[in-house]
C-alpha cells in the first residue's frame, strides 16, 4: 500500500498540498523522489522512451495544475500521482493502436509477483497486495496484474489468454471483488 | 449502482480497464459521488506496490527542465496573496545555493581548502535539518579521507544510534557508512564511498541502537545534504 509516509519521511500529502499552492520546489522534489519508479511505469506501459517521457511530461503538469483535487482525507498521494501518470500512459498507448506484445511478459510479471515480490522492499510494504494477489488463480491474478502494470485492456487480455471476452470480463470482477474482501 | 459494481468500476478505473469513456464518465463523477471517490482512492492505495515490479529507469535529464517550462508562470499559480509557508522541501532551494553555504562553511572551518590544491578532487557537503540548520559538514578529498564534521553535537538518546548514509545520484538505494557518534568528527576512508559524484546525497538518520535492522533507512532523517564539487 502507498503509505502516507515512505521510510525516509518524504511527506507526499504535505509536498502535494504546496503545489496547489503553486510552490514549485515540491513539484521538483517530487519530481526528484519518483522519477525513476514513475519513468519505469510509464515505459512498461508505452515501450518507447521518448513516448514515456513525453507521458511524465503531461502528467506532471497534470499534477501540478490539479494538485488541488487530491483529497488528503481519502488516501495517500503517492498513490494519486500514480494514478495520473499511468493514465496518461494508457491514453498515450490507446490513442495509437497497440499491437498485443506476444512475448512471455505475462510470466515475467508473474514471476515477479510470487518471488521477487518481498515485503519492505523497494521502499513498499508489497506484502498483503502479494499474499492476496497470491490467493487468486492464476488466470485471474493475469488480469490484474497484466492490466495494472502493462495496461492491457479486456481484450488485450482476451487474445493473451485465449478465452472470450465475456469470460475475461467476468474473471477480472470476481477478482476485483475478492481482492476487496482481502484487502479491506 | 449496487456497492459491488461501484467496487468494480473504481477499480477497473484505477487499473486502466475502464473504456476511455467510462474514465471520462468517471473523472466527471468523482468530484461529486464521495462513495466513487472513495473507493477510487481505496484501490489506488492498495495496487500501489505493483508500481514496483518494473525496474525503475532514469528518465533524461532534460526532462525536469522541459516539465518546469510547461508549468504556469510563476505567479500564476498561486494566489499572488495566499499566505505562503516555507516547507522543508525548499531545501531543493537550499541545494542550488548550497555553493554559498559551502564558501560559508569554509570560512567557519578554516582556510584549508582555500590554499592552492593540486588537483585531487574534493568535495563538500552541508547537512542541514528540517529547519534548515546545518548541523553537519561533510568533507570528501576523493583519494583521501572523509570526514564528517558536528557543527553543533546532536543529541542522541538512549537506545537509539545515529547512522551516516550516502546515496550517489545513479545508486537506487543509500548505502550505510556505519554510526557514527554525535559530538565527534568521524573519518573514514573516501574509498568506502560507493560512489562519489555531484549531488552525492548524505543524511544522517536516528535509528535503533545498533544500527538500521533492514540495512536501509528506516528512522528520520535528522540533516540532508548534497555534495558539491570544490
Amino acid at each position: 500500500m502507498a503509505g502516507r509516509r515512505d521510510a525516509d519521511d518524504f511527506d507526499y500529502e504535505a509536498a502535494l498540498a504546496a503545489c496547489a499552492r503553486g510552490d514549485r520546489y515540491a513539484l521538483r522534489a517530487i519530481y526528484e523522489r519518483e522519477r525513476r519508479w514513475l519513468m519505469a511505469v510509464a515505459l512498461r506501459v508505452t515501450r518507447r522512451r521518448e513516448l514515456a517521457e513525453e507521458v511524465l511530461h503531461d502528467a506532471f503538469v497534470q499534477i501540478w495544475r490539479k494538485a488541488a483535487t487530491f483529497d488528503a482525507a481519502l488516501g495517500s498521494a503517492r498513490g494519486w500521482i500514480y494514478t495520473v501518470v499511468r493514465h496518461r500512459a494508457l491514453n498515450a498507448v490507446r490513442s495509437s493502436a497497440r499491437v498485443v506484445a506476444v512475448d512471455d511478459e505475462a510470466l515475467v510479471a508473474l514471476a515477479d509477483a510470487r518471488v521477487a515480490w518481498r515485503p519492505g522492499e523497494r521502499d513498499v510494504d508489497a506484502g498483503a497486495l502479494a499474499e492476496c494477489l497470491g490467493r487468486l488463480d492464476e488466470q485471474k491474478r493475469t488480469c490484474v496484474v497484466l492490466a495494472f502494470v502493462d495496461g492491457y485492456t479486456h481484450e488485450e487480455l482476451a487474445t493473451k489468454l485465449g478465452a472470450p471476452l465475456g469470460t475475461v470480463k467476468s474473471w477480472i470482477r470476481r477478482a476485483l471483488l475478492a481482492l476487496r474482501e482481502c484487502l479491506a | 449502482m449496487t456497492d459491488d459494481d461501484r467496487t468494480v468500476l473504481a477499480a477497473e478505473y484505477v487499473l486502466g480497464l475502464a473504456s476511455t469513456a467510462e474514465r471520462a464518465q468517471v473523472e466527471r463523477d468523482l468530484g461529486r459521488d464521495f462513495e466513487l471517490r472513495r473507493a477510487v482512492y481505496f484501490w489506488q492505495d492498495r495496487l500501489f506496490a505493483m508500481t514496483r515490479l518494473p525496474d525503475p529507469d532514469e528518465p533524461s535529464p532534460a526532462l525536469w527542465p522541459r516539465i518546469e517550462k510547461s508549468l504556469a508562470p510563476a505567479g500564476e499559480a498561486s494566489r499572488a496573496d495566499a499566505p505562503r509557508r516555507a516547507g522543508w522541501w525548499e531545501s531543493l532551494a537550499l541545494w542550488r545555493t548550497v555553493s554559498v553555504v559551502a564558501a560559508a562553511a569554509v570560512l567557519v572551518l578554516g582556510v584549508r581548502f582555500l590554499a592552492p590544491a593540486p588537483a585531487p578532487e574534493r568535495y563538500l557537503a552541508v547537512l542541514q535539518n528540517d529547519q534548515k540548520t546545518a548541523g553537519w559538514v561533510v568533507e570528501i578529498e576523493a583519494r583521501g579521507r572523509l570526514r564528517l564534521v558536528p557543527l553543533a553535537a546532536t543529541p542522541v538518546p538512549p537506545q537509539r544510534a545515529l547512522q551516516f548514509w550516502t546515496k550517489a545520484p545513479s545508486a537506487t538505494v543509500p548505502t550505510s557508512l556505519g554510526l557514527v557518534p554525535g559530538d565527534r568528527v568521524t573519518e573514514l576512508p573516501a574509498a568506502r564511498l560507493p560512489a562519489l559524484e555531484p549531488e552525492t546525497l548524505f543524511e544522517l538518520t536516528l535509528e535503533p541502537e545498533g544500527g538500521s535492522p533492514t540495512g536501509r533507512p528506516t528512522g528520520p532523517i535528522l540533516f540532508v545534504g548534497r555534495a558539491v564539487a570544490l
